[in-house]
């Protein structure tokens, strides 16, 4: 386990370039192997902050550190590559034309030698179930089996903290139950961003739910997800069944 | 791979086992010869080569000639088109001739492309490329051509569906024009949202301009004589070519 907080941010915001503002005064302290759920409408700002964290668009205010490391304008490398991303749609991420070669991509840009990278790379899709999909052609996959190969292509790179943009949106029962279940064999830091508060409930340590770019409160997902009223107000519904599951468990 | 480029790069042949960087060396400096050649015999003899070539490789006849039709197509009417236009002195036999040559050539040199770039995976060929110093930035444009291309074609596809859940009939009137024009400015715009997104992606796991490949380059003794039987077929036949000219 890392000793070091691998996520911080104080007063953290982000703005397009038409001053719409997306992210304002963001702080949260993310600690070592906490699995935090991102809830919140849609324009809440759950994808900005996840980008902003994996150093893909440069905040406009406040600070980040990752890792211990205070990220500047742009992200070291060597924090960067601790960072992995899964994004909601598995074709933007999924590019080569062999399963394989997509989840070797990562390995081999972080420098990793081409014998241990292929390695790895059997490793993973053997773990996440699908070593025989090394030849396939990712556009011809299922939208799980894609989201499955999204989840393996981050792997290879073995992060200390992995982002998950709604990672189960779109999926059938089967596939979405697959994409929990893999995520909650995982270790390190999780952070995901879901509309799925069955995903938050199954996973999360700790939610932040976010509001017109702004953080509005943080707790555990019981705290959270039972207070109908402030979700409510902000624009999420919550579901029927979920005080009664509440209830029913410890 | 993908089952459309890349439908016949999983065959066995001495073609496919051949090293895709001197392959296409090899057979890009034929496809060049032939394209020079100007006596009608020798341009036979290349079609019927390029044939023979398509016959080792095993690539399906059928497959090549639904290909090649568009081809066959834009050729055919030189037949017409150079004797009308020919210059004074010249007989409408020689125009014909001349018709006849562009045409064999044209098939020749199209034919080549098949085992060219149809016995090895199309990414595998960039890569070959690459090794040439083609410039990357070229060679990851078509790589994402070659990724996205169906990815874009499927949006089309249920972009034309849509048109059609709502009645749309194309006609020739400035209401199918306005529907095409926003339909394709669409596409445009989400396609290029997407690029953004793909890029996004791509830096998330450490992509800086440079795509890094597994495979290593292991050329064998066989490929570099075959590059060598390709380059003895291109010396025949530009000697034979120069006899023949008069």
């Amino acid at each position: 386990m890392d000793a070091v907080t691998p996520v911080q941010t104080n007063g953290l915001g982000y703005s397009y370039e038409d001053g719409t503002e997306a992210l304002s005064d963001v702080s949260l302290a993310i600690r070592d192997g906490e699995k935090w759920g991102l809830i919140g409408a849609n324009g809440a700002g759950k994808t900005t902050l996840l980008l902003l964290l994996a150093g893909l668009l440069r905040r406009t205010s406040g600070a980040i550190e990752l890792f211990g490391t205070t990220v500047a304008d742009d992200v070291p490398d060597s924090v960067r590559h601790r960072v992995g991303v899964v994004f909601p749609n598995p074709d933007d991420q999924l590019f080569s034309p062999t399963v394989f070669e997509d989840v070797v991509f990562g390995p081999l840009n972080l420098g990793v030698a081409r014998d241990v990278a292929h390695d790895r790379t059997h490793a993973v899709l053997e773990r996440v179930g699908l070593a025989d999909f090394e030849s396939r052609v990712p556009q011809h996959l299922s939208t799980g089996e894609k989201r499955t190969v999204a989840i393996a292509t981050v792997l290879a790179m073995e992060p200390s903290l992995i982002l998950f943009d709604e990672p189960t949106s779109g999926l059938d029962p089967h596939s979405r139950a697959r994409i929990v279940d893999l995520i909650r064999t995982l270790d390190g830091t999780h952070i995901v961003a879901t509309h799925d508060f069955d995903v938050v409930l199954e996973i999360c340590d700790q939610v932040a739910l976010l509001a017109e770019g702004k953080v509005v409160v943080t707790g555990t997902p019981r705290e959270v997800l039972g207070n109908e009223k402030l979700l409510q107000e902000h624009g999420l519904i919550q579901p029927r069944w979920l005080p009664y599951l509440l209830d029913n468990t410890p | 791979m993908h089952p459309e480029i890349d439908r016949y790069a999983d065959l066995q042949s001495p073609l496919h086992r051949w090293d895709p960087g001197l392959k296409i060396i090899g057979l890009g400096a034929l496809a060049f010869t032939f394209a020079l050649l100007q006596g009608p015999w020798l341009c036979g003899l290349a079609l019927t080569t390029a044939i023979l070539l398509l016959a080792i490789a095993r690539i399906p006849i059928a497959f090549v000639v639904s290909r090649l039709r568009w081809v066959v197509l834009f050729m055919l009417p030189l037949f017409v088109l150079l004797p009308l236009g020919r210059a004074d002195g010249v007989s409408w036999r020689q125009a014909e001739v001349q018709a006849t040559v562009i045409v064999l050539r044209g098939l020749a040199v199209t034919l080549l492309l098949f085992p060219m770039w149809g016995t090895a995976p199309f990414h595998r060929s960039l890569q070959a490329l690459g090794e040439y110093h083609v410039p990357r930035q070229l060679l990851q444009l078509f790589l994402f051509s070659y990724r996205y291309l169906f990815v874009y074609l499927d949006q089309l596809r249920r972009l034309r569906g849509a048109l059609r859940a709502r009645h749309f009939r194309p006609g020739m009137n400035r209401h199918t024009l306005r529907t095409f024009g926003y339909g394709v400015g669409m596409l445009i715009v989400t396609s290029f949202e997407q690029t953004q997104r793909i890029l996004l992606a791509m830096r998330a796991r450490g992509y800086r301009g440079q795509m890094q490949t597994l495979e290593a380059t292991k050329r064998r003794s066989a490929d570099w004589l075959k590059l060598l039987g390709a380059a003895t077929l291109c010396v025949a036949f530009m000697i034979g070519d120069h006899l023949w000219m008069p």
